[in-house]
């Protein structure tokens, strides 16, 4: 490579990290102010490249007043959202994790209006200037490029000028050391984080309308740019200058990581440099303790087993006689589409319970199941139509691969918090690159077709009510399995470690080994899913195993409640029928789910759990009553 | 021969030197008192023994073996049980529950055990209920066993952790300030529980501001005062002890 080209390929990272820069300073200022990761800066991009393109093309503004009026218009749009829907939340010192699936909420119902709004297909920018070169020093560089950059650099100039010359800035960067002591000097702790959304807004606002003319302006752009910036923002240590050089540093690691490496992999490059500078530099290094004050990561309500508790004998009888009565009916009375979305939430909700374990009992964030329920669909696959293995030895071996991959990735579970969120999010970009890149392992996007019908024996599970009962009974054995293993010596030890791990790990319980086990057994749980939906719909692609299914699963187990079995599945039947309800709504229907996702984890933090509680409660008494039947084996008692 | 043997041990964070040189012994069956001014390194150095800070320097011996280089939970198995001076307990797990995780030293069933159930996990389940049970009865908290910790009241949490040290049957339980924010008839009753504990042959090293309760059961004190060991010895010695008059009246400016 002749030193020309070298020198563009840098000029064009520099251009790209510039706006790496501006959306990863977002992070790094709404981290700082709130401690919170907000999921839906990705969007703010977005927003800010939508907003500009109307400006364009119907407007015709220069493109200077363009930067200007989209970099205003999601500012407001940060204060709006912190206002109305994170402010009650962040007031109520709400979990974490109930505080990342909100903004989660509002990037699922902000992309669903900007398809209504401005459609499906990605718009491109009419070009700015008429000459697209200019020649430096016999370089040609796009004049594109150059505005970039000159907006870039003077937005983030502008920024340091805030932070360090006006009050208002001193006076953030006070409360962001220290909120009490810098309310005692009248510092507005509510203000400050207002302004903090605000300006976390525009600056990714402004860099949307700076990368959609490279990219064109889609609904997606914010996912693209949403990992990559909070990596700029991790590499500089989340300080303003920091995070500055971080985006510069990256985007031309990324140009010339594809220039000289392979433009395939500069993704795996890039998220595997996210994973190494937070195992390098954001591992806590003593355990985290909790004083009684403080907040939990994870919202747990105690429930009440009414069923192991509460009933004699023959009360049990008459549970056990109903519910198995309903599990054979259900198929006969419901139509063939209805069991198959049954047949859906049932297969998802295996991995889901796998993650309530990670999760609702483990206290440990993972935004990547889905990429082991993808392993363990692919792992059943390929035996199956290579090998020609029988089902019931590609599922326990699909199980078994998803564990493997669970125990690789292990160590990322050293990190904790929005840090292990994070982590495990790139972690599942990367399975999911891998699955994208390894053709001759997975032929790549085109998927896999034509994976056999399970078969035992003679009898192949070839219509949706046989796959119901197929389903079911794996279900039915992955929640015993895990009912058993959570109220036992080795749960208490997981709900100790999620409830308090520095208490934990002073009564001697090994704590990283014991969230190995947990991340383990809940992979596998996701790998056995995996294969079940493989050969339920005979065709895999990678598209099925990526960061969006992901968080369904998480919303899953948040909306069921967490560190409830039963939870784990009232929660993945809610979240799979709840989209079909509201079909009617068309292209409405993702806005309408995004807002009940916020909704829940305003009025409902702890899931669908916290109304049944009390009812469940209820009868206990007058079970108790009528019975003299009491609580018993408290010990054992789940949460 | 010491139970505990503290050599040399240095701990700085950056340029700040928490603790410096210091040693100390601890023999099997005593009750000892660690006091010192606020920030002399009291905490610090529990910290250091339960291998939740690493030390900077020197060497901790435990029963005879070198636990330095341990980690927490390792030297928690080995039988180090400890309280915290800001409570840390499992706030959404009940009383018993939280007694019972204090046991996990001592068990050992896993996740194979936990699905096939098989007789030994079924009794050592109920032996952990039964020794947790007996903890809980030890400080008092027997009848609160459904509740969940967050809803207990202060005092009781503070037992609760007590509770949660004794299930593990420790050989050394370190309490860092146990009375703290505790009224005067639950400190006589707390009193009354160390004094339990080393009766059960557990040996003790206590940390607390209340210097009534330090003089009246501790057999021997050790004196922190800027990171280093000033004094050492009896109650009555480390009273009259003139630099640790010194390192109180100079730092608190009134007696105690």
């Amino acid at each position: 490579m002749d030193w020309v080209t070298f020198v563009q390929l840098v000029f064009g990272g520099l251009t790209i990290g510039c706006v790496y820069s501006l959306v990863g300073l977002g992070f790094a200022l709404t981290l700082r102010a709130t401690e919170l990761i907000n999921f839906a800066q990705g969007e703010m991009v977005m927003l800010g490249a939508f907003i500009g393109l109307t400006a364009i093309s119907v407007f015709h503004l220069p493109f200077l007043a363009v930067f200007v009026v989209a970099l205003i218009l999601t500012g407001f749009f940060g204060v709006f959202m912190e206002r109305f829907m994170l402010r009650p939340m962040l007031d109520r010192k709400a979990p974490l994790l109930n505080l990342l699936i909100a903004t989660l909420g509002i990037s699922i119902a902000l992309q669903a209006v900007a398809i209504i709004v401005w459609g499906r297909e990605p718009v491109p920018y009419p070009e700015i200037s008429s000459s697209p070169y200019v020649d430096v020093f016999g370089i040609r560089l796009q004049r594109l490029n150059l505005w970039i950059l000159g907006l870039g650099f003077a937005s983030m100039f502008g920024l340091q000028l805030f932070f360090q010359k006006t009050m208002t800035g001193i006076s953030w960067r006070a409360a962001s050391l220290d909120p009490a002591t810098a309310a005692l000097y009248g510092v507005n702790r509510r203000t400050n984080v207002a302004i903090t959304f605000g300006i976390s807004a525009a600056l990714g606002g402004g860099a949307g309308v700076l990368i959609a003319p490279l990219f064109f302006a889609s609904f997606g752009l914010g996912h693209s740019v949403l990992v990559k910036a909070f990596a700029a923002a991790a590499l500089g240590g989340f300080g303003v200058v920091g995070t500055m050089f971080g985006g510069l540093v990256l985007g031309v690691v990324e140009t010339l990581a594809a220039g000289l490496i392979s433009s395939e992999y500069k993704n795996v490059i890039m998220y595997g440099i996210l994973l190494a500078v937070l195992m390098f530099f954001f591992r806590p290094t003593i355990p985290a303790g909790r004083t009684i004050t403080e907040g939990s990561k994870v919202v747990v309500r105690r429930t009440v087993d009414l069923f192991r508790d509460f009933s004699p004998p023959w009360l049990k009888a008459v549970w056990v006689i109903l519910s198995i009565g309903l599990w054979l009916l259900l198929p006969m009375v419901c139509g063939t589409y209805t069991v198959r979305i049954i047949n859906m939430a049932v297969i998802l909700g295996i991995a889901v319970l796998g993650l309530q374990l990670i999760v609702g009992y483990t206290g440990q964030f993972s935004f990547g199941h889905a990429a082991f329920y993808g392993i363990g669909a692919y792992a059943s696959a390929l035996l199956s139509m290579h090998y020609h293995l029988p089902f019931y030895v590609t599922m326990p071996l699909a199980a078994v691969a998803a564990g493997l991959a669970g125990w690789i990735v292990a160590p990322i579970l050293r990190l904790s918090g929005h840090y292990l969120a994070i982590g495990t999010l790139a972690m599942g970009e990367i399975v999911f690159l891998l699955m994208i890149n390894w053709k001759w392992l997975t032929k790549g996007a085109y998927g896999i077709y034509g994976i056999p019908f399970p078969r035992i024996g003679r009898f192949e599970f070839d219509s949706d009510e046989a796959y119901y009962f197929l389903a079911t009974v794996a279900l039915g054995f992955v929640y015993f399995f895990l009912r058993r293993l959570t109220a036992s010596r080795f749960g208490r030890a997981l709900r100790a470690i999620r409830e308090n791990e520095l208490a934990a790990v002073v009564s001697g319980i090994r704590a990283f080994r014991q969230k190995t086990r947990a991340f383990v057994i809940g992979s596998a749980c996701a790998g056995l899913a995996g294969a079940l939906y493989a050969h339920y719909l005979s065709f895999i692609n990678p598209e099925s195993f990526r960061f969006g299914v992901s968080v369904e699963m998480v919303t899953m187990v948040v909306i069921g409640g967490l560190g409830s079995m039963p939870g784990g599945i009232v929660g993945s039947l809610v979240v799979i029928l709840l989209p079909e309800y509201l079909r009617f709504l068309a292209d409405y229907r993702l806005v309408v789910y995004g807002g009940l996702i916020i909704s829940f984890m305003m009025f409902l933090p702890g899931g669908l759990s916290d109304l049944a509680r009390k009812p469940a409660w209820w009868i206990a008494k007058k079970i108790e009553a009528r019975t003299g039947i009491r609580e018993g084996k408290r010990g054992s008692a789940q949460n | 021969m010491a139970l505990l043997r503290i050599d040399q041990v240095s701990k700085t964070f950056g340029g700040l030197t928490a603790l410096s040189k210091v040693g100390l012994e601890i023999h099997k069956g005593q009750i000892r008192g660690l006091i010192g001014p606020n920030g002399s390194g009291k905490t610090t150095l529990f910290n250091v023994i339960s291998g939740i800070y690493p030390s900077s320097d020197g060497r901790i011996a435990f029963e005879a073996q070198d636990i330095t280089r341990k980690s927490a939970a390792e030297v928690g198995r080995l039988g180090i049980a400890r309280t915290f001076q800001d409570i840390q307990l499992f706030y959404d797990m009940t009383v018993m529950e939280n007694t019972m995780v204090g046991r996990h030293r001592l068990t050992k069933s896993g996740v194979l055990g936990a699905f096939l159930r098989p007789k030994w996990v079924k009794e050592e389940e109920k032996l952990i209920l039964e020794k947790a049970r007996e903890s809980l009865s030890f400080v008092g908290l027997e009848a609160y066993e459904g509740e969940l910790a967050r809803n207990m009241s202060y005092g009781h949490q503070r037992l609760l952790e007590i509770a949660r040290a004794l299930a593990g049957e420790p050989s050394l339980l370190l309490l860092d300030e146990p009375a703290a924010g505790m009224n005067q008839a639950e400190r006589v009753d707390l009193m009354h529980h160390i004094s339990k504990i080393r009766d059960k042959g557990i040996t003790v090293l206590l940390v607390e501001h209340n210097m009534k309760m330090v003089m009246d059961i501790c057999e021997m004190i050790t004196v922190l005062n800027y990171g280093q060991v000033i004094a050492e010895g009896t109650p009555r010695e480390v009273q009259a002890n003139e630099k640790v008059i010194e390192a109180y009246l100079g730092k608190a400016r009134r007696p105690c």
